[in-house]
């Protein structure tokens, strides 16, 4: 039900920073019914990426097949037309909780998914 | 506090980590050394064959100058097919390739024709090697909407190359 997981990296910062730790609340779905945590655009899941192993970001949409598109926070942020719309088994769930060195244990936000401007043609 | 506990666990292997890396989008990318280097290929191979002609007396300075060229062609060649790589791989998103899908081909051709003319001194190849960055330099540019042509270079060794028509 709970992943705990130490980022590494700084493509969501603000939101989270190199060395924080989140906790993961596991997605829990019959195919694509969800019981519980069925990722929301503007949502921070973990992901278990095909070829970029286990990466943290924000939910930019859902597509109607089911299939995710992510993005980072910071600018410069790997594009989301290079991570790539993800299946939605790739999700292992949502980070609920920020556990930072510098201030006390907080909810992490459902932010708003906007678009890069550079995202088309890097 | 629960933040030093996790990473007491993390050093033990206890928590595994997440990426959240970066890449940089300098989007600093001309085609233009990349047909320099093709042409040094062509105009080592013509040294090359020129020196063949009029072998000097001395046969160390002789094999001097032949490993001096040689290694231009070669690094040369190298560069040709790291920077295509690295425009293919980091300029290239789904929406150019989606509109160029001859572009994974075409990267491929240039890999084994950059092979080719490290290997041999075929300058049969290392010409087609020049059409082939050719090809590659107007579909780049034309993902960026920019309008080039085609004229003869005005310096050895003579071939049409592609310059962006600005």
């Amino acid at each position: 039900m709970l992943r705990v997981v130490r980022i590494a990296g700084t493509s969501m910062s603000p939101t989270l920073e190199d060395g924080d730790f989140v906790l993961v609340l596991r997605r829990v779905a019959l195919g694509r019914l969800h019981l519980f945590g069925a990722p929301r655009p503007g949502d921070v899941v973990l992901v278990d990426h095909r070829s970029l192993g286990a990466i943290v970001k924000r939910v930019e949409r859902r597509a109607r097949d089911g299939r995710v598109t992510l993005r980072g926070d910071h600018p410069l942020s790997t594009s989301s037309a290079h991570l790539g719309a993800v299946p939605l088994g790739a999700v292992v769930g949502r980070a609920w909780l920020r556990i930072s060195p510098r201030a006390r244990p907080a909810r992490i936000a459902r932010g708003r998914p906007s678009r890069r401007r550079d995202e088309l043609v890097a | 506090m629960l933040h030093s506990l996790l990473s007491r666990a993390h050093r033990h292997g206890l928590v595994s980590s997440a990426e959240a890396h970066c890449d940089i989008p300098c989007k600093i990318y001309d085609t233009a050394p990349i047909t320099v280097a093709a042409l040094t290929v062509v105009r080592m191979i013509d040294v090359l064959e020129d020196w063949r002609k009029h072998r000097p007396e001395d046969d160390v300075a002789f094999m001097n100058t032949v490993a001096r060229a040689v290694a231009q062609k070669e690094e040369h060649a190298a560069y040709v097919k790291d920077a295509v790589v690295v425009i293919w791989g980091d300029y290239f998103k789904a929406p150019q390739i989606e509109k160029y899908p001859q572009i994974h081909g075409l990267v491929h051709d240039i890999m084994l024709k950059g092979s080719a003319v490290k290997q041999g001194v075929n300058r049969d190849d290392a010409v087609k090697l020049v059409e082939l960055v050719n090809e590659f330099a107007e579909i780049f540019w034309a993902t960026k909407g920019v309008k080039t042509k085609r004229a003869v270079c005005p310096y050895p060794p003579s071939l049409e190359v592609v310059y962006v028509d600005l």
